[in-house]
């Protein structure tokens, strides 16, 4: 997928009624809205998720939540209540990223769900590892119990250890005997559960850790470019030819995170859309430019 | 829709079919006034006419409108008050350039003060952070200062009546009056992370409101129920608090909590939640709220005067004087002025004021309450009362979550006291319901608050309109929306309070480069003309650049409420 081309479809997908959305996100499983009427939101979470990039090797598509705020003339208020109601219907899953602004990644349940699958099945194969306390059957039983039990009732981002227990005793039903705390552990081993302090698990993704990495280190290889120009501005296909060297997310996923931050402006010009550093210093360049 | 009473269904009409309504009888005084009220609010922009002259050393830290709109009260960082009066009746203040009116102070108290011969015994030591008006009336006046006093001012000579000290810096003071709270109270924001309320009529105090771990940077009284406060704090959470319950506060506002409200009103609410159970039942609540008893008079010490009741007597009789002056003044004023007292529309509006019942059960028994403070012996200002006990155990507070990634600078109720605002240094202003605690999820944009102390915002008299400091520049955000409808140049350096004078329809802002800047509703708003003529609407991106002072038209504003959420 060319990066010219991603900045087309990314305008279109949103007012269309998902079609182009949905043949983009042809090489992955197709997402169905499970209660909710497809709003405009969950058309770019659907954009947003077809252009992240697979070659990285992350395990689920991750989106980050003011993403969506650099879609199109996306309004803010709207898109903060239509991802709050597709959180609290579980079609979502919002995960706190340890960066110190309080990111918050937003990923598709049923990707999560497939990751868990994924991950759980090369466990098994990994000969080093201890034998999981749950065999494939009952795992997939676990991963169905999560949709229905924990997700659609927990969506915060946290979970309080007392009730993950009580949860877990009552999916292993009266025999659970030391299984609660192995089926913790192996959610751990996993990578999808992390204690946060002494009360409380966080959900995570494996790896996540890296993405952080490409996340912040991007981040800062791409701003360096902008504060290297003399007007701190280049046009968004000049950006885009030259890949970013020690990010693996892709520069569309990159510009995407940083206009929906407010770190750039989006300024639409005769010759294609300009990005511009926000701030102060533009201004005063400009005074005696 | 907040204050719904107040718009009718001739809204969007024309201002002749209105007039013309109004001619026939269908349209209700209340009502029209209301309309006029709105057109000049959509009007909003830098005065034409009006200029202060507040040549604050040091930067304004702090801006206060009386209650009847009449004066302007503002503090800055080096530890300077002054006093605006902005009625053209006080010629000797007015130099009229051009047609531009330049507004010097009445009364200035601070270091630079002439009459205090370079002494600091009237006024601040250090920078005044915070500053109220007594809400009944415009003769009383309290100021907090980072030298850990509150001061009392008469604002007829601005002579220092009481001076409280807190042995903390004061980083916020609100006011409750005996219409609203049973008894003059204040309550102080606390830089050791307690809130502290006094009662102004004995002089004692009366409840310490304790559980922020850092600093308290700002406070607020519910408009209509002074049992009620909201605090917003540097450890970054916003606590609502009953002070009947006095242990703990009632919720400790949480930004992932959704508001179940909100959510069951898009049709979209948690599963389990909106297709089981029924719309939330609302008990009916009397309109008004009777008001406690007073509470027994006590023997404090107070500075200055022989005892309490002096204290007392003089404070009614400097009220009285200036509510007789006011009177007379209002008389003359009747004709031109829509906000004389018996006409006024505010004071009558009905407000569908919800009362939490959450907030309510616990009653303390009032007559037992009043024995008990009787029975204290009385003590110097600092030595706080012990809490009335809760007649149970409050149950602990469901939710300890953060409100802001950042210190919270700023909180206050909306005039209707449904909803919460608050301000934080991650550059968000959110928007709370009051009743259940929950995030309403309007966004309203970076508003580059990088503040280290408090600052204040400003919210309409209709809840419509938020104003708010963002950068150098005052931005103009619908309350229900979060967009920006308009944002207004001026300031030098960063705008640090916003005050809404509802009498007069102003906007008043305070900046750090000192000056204070009027926004009025521009003199042809009714033909059309004025901020509203021909210009594009607002750039939807606060920090964009290259975004000149812009409006949407106030028509396409009204037409836009839409009722679905409200």
């Amino acid at each position: 997928m060319s990066a010219s081309a991603d900045s087309g479809e990314q305008c279109d997908g949103i007012n269309d009624d998902g079609a182009s959305a949905a043949a983009l996100a042809s090489s992955l499983p197709p997402i169905h809205p499970k209660i909710s009427p497809p709003c405009r939101t969950f058309q770019a979470l659907l954009v947003l998720r077809a252009q992240f990039p697979q070659q990285c090797g992350f395990c689920v598509p991750v989106l980050l939540r003011h993403q969506l705020y650099a879609m199109g003339d996306a309004d803010k208020t709207q898109t903060d209540r239509e991802i709050e109601v597709m959180l609290s219907r579980a079609e979502l899953r919002q995960i706190r990223l340890p960066l110190s602004e309080g990111d918050m990644a937003v990923v598709f349940t049923q990707d999560l769900l497939a990751a868990m699958r994924s991950q759980f099945q090369a466990y098994r194969q990994l000969a080093s590892s201890p034998p999981p306390p749950l065999d494939a059957a009952s795992f997939e039983q676990l991963a169905t119990w999560l949709d229905e039990r924990v997700f659609r009732f927990h969506s915060h981002f946290n979970i309080a250890k007392d009730d993950m227990h009580s949860l877990l005793e009552e999916f292993l039903g009266d025999a659970h005997g030391d299984k609660v705390d192995a089926v913790v552990s192996l959610l751990f081993r996993l990578g999808f559960l992390k204690a946060v302090d002494s009360t409380k698990y966080g959900w995570t993704l494996p790896r996540l850790g890296a993405f952080v990495g490409w996340l912040t280190k991007g981040r800062n290889e791409l701003l360096t470019r902008f504060r290297r120009c003399r007007f701190k501005e280049i046009l968004e296909l000049e950006v885009r030819q030259k890949p970013l060297k020690q990010s693996q997310l892709g520069m569309a996923f990159h510009i995407q995170d940083l206009v929906g931050r407010g770190t750039l402006h989006r300024i639409p010009t005769t010759s294609g859309d300009l990005l511009r550093l926000a701030g102060e210093v533009q201004n005063r360049q400009m005074t005696w430019a | 829709m907040p204050n719904s009473a107040c718009s009718s269904s001739f809204d969007k009409l024309p201002l002749f079919s209105q007039l013309r309504a109004r001619h026939a009888g269908i349209l209700s005084a209340r009502h029209f006034h209301c309309f006029l009220e709105r057109k000049q609010i959509a009007a909003l922009d830098t005065s034409a006419t009006l200029t202060l002259d507040a040549d604050h050393a040091g930067g304004v830290s702090a801006l206060a409108a009386s209650p009847d709109g009449r004066f302007l009260l503002s503090g800055s960082t080096g530890s300077s008050m002054k006093l605006f009066d902005l009625d053209k009746r006080e010629k000797r203040q007015h130099t009229d350039i051009g047609g531009r009116r330049i507004v010097r102070p009445v009364h200035q108290v601070g270091k630079r003060d002439p009459r205090a011969g370079g002494r600091f015994d009237r006024g601040h030591l250090y920078a005044i952070s915070s500053l109220a008006w007594y809400p009944d009336g415009s003769s009383v006046c309290l100021s907090a200062g980072l030298d850990k006093f509150v001061k009392v001012w008469d604002t007829s000579g601005m002579d220092e009546v009481i001076s409280f000290d807190l042995k903390s810096k004061v980083y916020s003071i609100a006011t409750a009056g005996e219409r609203t709270s049973g008894s003059p109270t204040f309550a102080a924001a606390l830089e050791e992370g307690h809130t502290r309320l006094c009662d102004l009529r004995s002089g004692n105090f009366t409840h310490i409101l304790r559980g922020h771990r850092a600093a308290v940077f700002s406070v607020a009284f519910h408009p209509r129920n002074g049992f009620h406060l909201v605090t917003g704090s540097a450890d970054r959470t916003v606590r609502l608090w009953d002070i009947r319950r006095g242990v703990q506060c009632i919720y400790a506002l949480d930004k992932h909590k959704a508001d179940d409200r909100f959510l069951r009103a898009l049709g979209q609410g948690p599963i389990g939640s909106a297709d089981t159970l029924p719309p939330q039942r609302r008990p009916a609540v009397p309109k008004t709220q009777a008001p406690p008893p007073v509470a027994a008079k006590q023997g404090p010490q107070l500075a200055g005067f022989a005892d309490e009741s002096d204290v007392w007597a003089y404070m009614s009789r400097v009220t009285n004087k200036r509510k007789r002056k006011d009177k007379s003044a209002e008389r003359e004023e009747s004709n031109d002025s829509q906000a004389s007292s018996s006409n006024d529309p505010l004071s009558r509006q009905r407000i569908n004021y919800r009362l939490n019942p959450h907030l309510l059960k616990p009653q303390p028994p009032k007559s037992s309450q009043s024995r008990r403070a009787a029975k204290t012996p009385s003590s110097a200002p600092s030595a706080p009362t012990p809490t009335p006990a809760p007649p149970r155990k409050p149950p602990p507070p469901k939710h300890t979550g953060i409100a802001h990634d950042g210190r919270v600078t700023s909180v206050r109720f909306t005039t209707d006291g449904q909803y919460v605002l608050s301000s934080g240094t991650d550059g968000h202003v959110r928007l709370w319901d009051a009743l259940t605690g929950g995030n309403c999820f309007v966004h309203f944009g970076q508003t580059k608050n990088k503040q280290s102390l408090g600052t204040t915002f400003a919210v309409d008299t209709f809840d419509d309109h938020v104003f708010h400091g963002v950068g150098e520049l005052v931005c103009m955000f619908q309350l229900k929306t979060g967009r920006v409808v308009r944002q207004w140049r001026g300031h030098l350096d960063t705008v640090v309070a916003v005050e809404w004078n509802g009498r007069r329809k102003q906007v008043c802002s305070g900046a750090k480069d000192g000056l204070i800047q009027v926004f009025e509703p521009s003199p042809g708003f009714l033909r059309g003309k004025g901020a509203d003529s021909g210009v594009a609407r607002a750039a939807p991106s606060v920090g964009a650049a290259a975004v000149a002072t812009s409006s949407a038209r106030a028509d396409d504003e009204m037409s836009e409420w839409s009722d679905e959420i409200w």
